[in-house]
């Protein structure tokens, strides 16, 4: 049973039961009202309103889980970093509800500060986000107003978007485009035009020099991310994530043990978290919200709900990073039989994002004037020869059949 | 001028320099039926205006603030997000405060370096006149709901410089201020019990309302 398949049988029993019974209700009721209630019933009622419907359910789902990850992340993020610091980091407990109930339910307040910072702080994503629903928005009188406004949506549209198009397993995906990894970079893209937008039309210079900053990091880091994606591409024949799962789930080599692709293209999958590091905009990389240096960055103007929204979508970029890397070179949602393929995956995700997080703790930002050089001249290089690795590797194999095995693509 | 008189006066809530906003205009331009076609913006305050309306009107607004004052309260107590400035050494202790012996981010504190993104301005050390117009224009550039936490002697009444030419007797004498910590310095203890003051503070007096109307 595919996530797919789920969703057709749920859209059938919606559509049968309820869509088109209240479509064929308002048909039969009034002369106006039945023209496009009647289309529409008999829409609903063929293939493609089904399907249509089967793709509304598994995207949302899709987008559902994703934002469970997100809050997720958040808070492991918030924790961690605490630990490191040999601190606690945010220990707001469900208790504090109760504070909660009595205002609801309009008793006299009683005070537990004690009992309502005794827990794990899962919380404070809530109270963090529902707080910035109710903050004023404002928007600076010198701004431009209209793409002010813009930017916050290029970029949390774009990065949102990104949610639906990774597969979680072969049965758990919302999008089967064959171009799968294509579209997700390309949809990584778009977010530095949002940042250049808001960063320029918030008419602040700290702004600006963060909106700019984010163009130079997208010069230098794209062209080194995609060759060495290159050479995956090469191996599995495909941009397919099933496709590119499935060589690496295939291959083996030594022991019969399965060679995921960060064992042959060790030089690649470096070049690639490097990168997809700077294309998420973490640290070492966060060069365009530079605390020390830029006040926020090209977040400086922007307060309330689109705050929050722009913190949000870089941990969604940062989620979305560490799956494309997990489906890329640490083999995706393989792994042996008892645990389920999509907890494998979160698994590895999630390593990768502990594994930013202990880098985010531990290193130190890489200055402006370095950015290009590092990925000009060392990055970029370092990906040839990668694709060099990878081309030889093909040609070669066939002398090496009994230690390697690669299932034949080309 | 105290700090209640402040909040609750729409003029002055607007802060220094503001012009007067679109929908005063709309207000003296006269009566919906008048208009023939509306801009986008005064459609959007049309709307603002009818929904208000048919909500005071029929009730809804009594209801729906019931259930959401208390959970925009809860998430506003809980989720004090500081302007990270520092003034003189107070600040230092507001630095300790964040150390691992005493973690504020216990509390959900979280130091934001724009004042478009804070919740709560910590005045930490004497005011001289030449500051003075600065912090009041970080004050202004926070959005509102906002608080103001007087930290030390210094912020509360000018301490050891009380009768400086050059340094402001407190800082309540041009914000307004929500909560006094006394101290010369305030130790991270202090602050941590002035920020659960502050929740307290909010929870019994800030509306939180859904639909705001100055």
């Amino acid at each position: 049973m595919t996530l797919f398949g789920l969703c057709k049988t749920m859209a059938e029993l919606t559509a049968e039961k309820f869509i088109v019974p209240v479509l064929e209700f308002q048909r039969n009721l009034f002369p106006p009202f039945s023209y496009p209630a009647g289309d529409l019933a008999d829409w609903f009622a063929s293939e493609g309103g089904i399907v249509t419907l089967a793709w509304i359910y598994a995207v949302n789902i899709a987008f559902a889980v994703g934002m469970t990850n997100l809050i997720l992340v958040i808070h492991l993020e918030r924790k961690i970093a605490a630990r490191i610091q040999d601190r606690r980091g945010p220990m707001l407990s469900l208790r504090a509800f109760r504070e909660l109930g009595e205002d609801l339910a309009g008793e006299a307040p009683t005070w537990r500060f004690k009992g309502n910072y005794s827990g794990i702080g899962i919380i404070q994503n809530m109270a963090d986000g529902i707080k910035a629903i109710t903050k004023e928005l404002i928007i600076p009188n010198k701004a431009d107003k209209f793409l002010f406004s813009m930017g916050p949506i290029i970029f949390i549209s774009s990065s949102v978007f990104l949610l639906v198009l990774f597969p979680l397993s072969d049965r758990f995906a919302a999008s089967a485009a064959p171009a799968g990894l294509m579209v997700i970079m390309a949809a990584f893209s778009i977010a530095p035009i949002g940042v250049l937008t808001s960063g320029w039309a918030s008419n602040n210079k700290y702004s600006m020099i963060g909106g700019m900053r984010s163009a130079a990091q997208l010069m230098s880091y794209e062209i080194p991310l995609l060759l060495s994606m290159a050479g995956v591409f090469l191996l599995a024949g495909s941009y397919n994530p099933v496709d590119i799962v499935e060589q690496q789930r295939e291959a083996t080599w030594l022991f019969g043990l399965p060679m995921w692709n960060f064992i042959p293209q060790f030089i690649g999958f470096i070049v690639f978290m490097i990168c997809i590091l700077a294309e998420v905009e973490r640290v070492p990389f966060d060069l365009p919200e530079a605390e020390a240096e830029l006040v926020e960055g090209w977040t400086t103007e922007y307060s309330g709900i689109r705050y929050m929204l722009f913190l949000a979508a870089e941990y969604i970029r940062g989620f979305a990073g560490a799956a494309v890397a997990t489906i890329l070179f640490l083999g995706g949602w393989a792994g042996p039989w008892p645990v389920p393929p999509e907890i494998w995956f979160l698994l590895k995700v999630y390593l990768i994002i502990i594994f930013w997080i202990f880098i985010r703790w531990t290193v130190p930002r890489i200055r402006t004037d370095q950015i290009l050089e590092l990925g000009w001249k060392k990055l970029l290089p370092l990906s040839l020869i990668n694709i060099l690795i990878v081309i030889f590797m093909v040609e070669i194999y066939p002398y090496f059949d009994d230690i390697v095995n690669l299932p034949e693509v080309f | 001028m105290s700090a209640k008189g402040i909040r609750g006066n729409p003029e002055l809530r607007r802060g220094l320099g503001s012009k007067t906003t679109d929908r005063e205009k709309i207000m003296e331009d006269g009566p919906a039926g008048d208009w023939l076609a509306l801009r986008s913006d005064q459609l959007l305050n049309w709307i603002d205006d009818a929904v208000y309306n048919a909500s005071e009107a029929t009730g809804m607004r009594e209801v729906v603030d019931r259930v959401t004052r208390p959970i925009f309260n809860f998430a506003q107590r809980f989720s004090p997000h500081p302007l990270h400035f520092g003034i003189m050494c107070c600040a230092i202790e507001m630095g300790q405060a964040s150390a691992p012996d005493h973690d504020i981010d216990r509390l959900g504190l979280v130091y934001r370096s724009s004042p478009r993104q804070c919740d709560v301005l910590i005045v930490n050390g004497p005011v001289c006149e030449k500051l003075r117009p600065k912090l009041k224009t970080l004050y202004e550039q926070m959005p509102e709901p906002k608080w103001v936490i007087a930290m030390g002697e210094c912020a509360i009444s000018g301490g050891p410089y009380w009768d400086s030419y050059s340094v402001v007797a407190g800082a309540d004498t041009f914000m307004p201020v929500d909560v006094y910590i006394p101290g010369c310095p305030v130790r991270p203890e202090a602050l941590m019990h002035g920020f659960l003051t502050l929740q307290k503070k909010i929870r019994e007096k800030e509306p939180g309302m859904f639909l705001r109307r100055d």
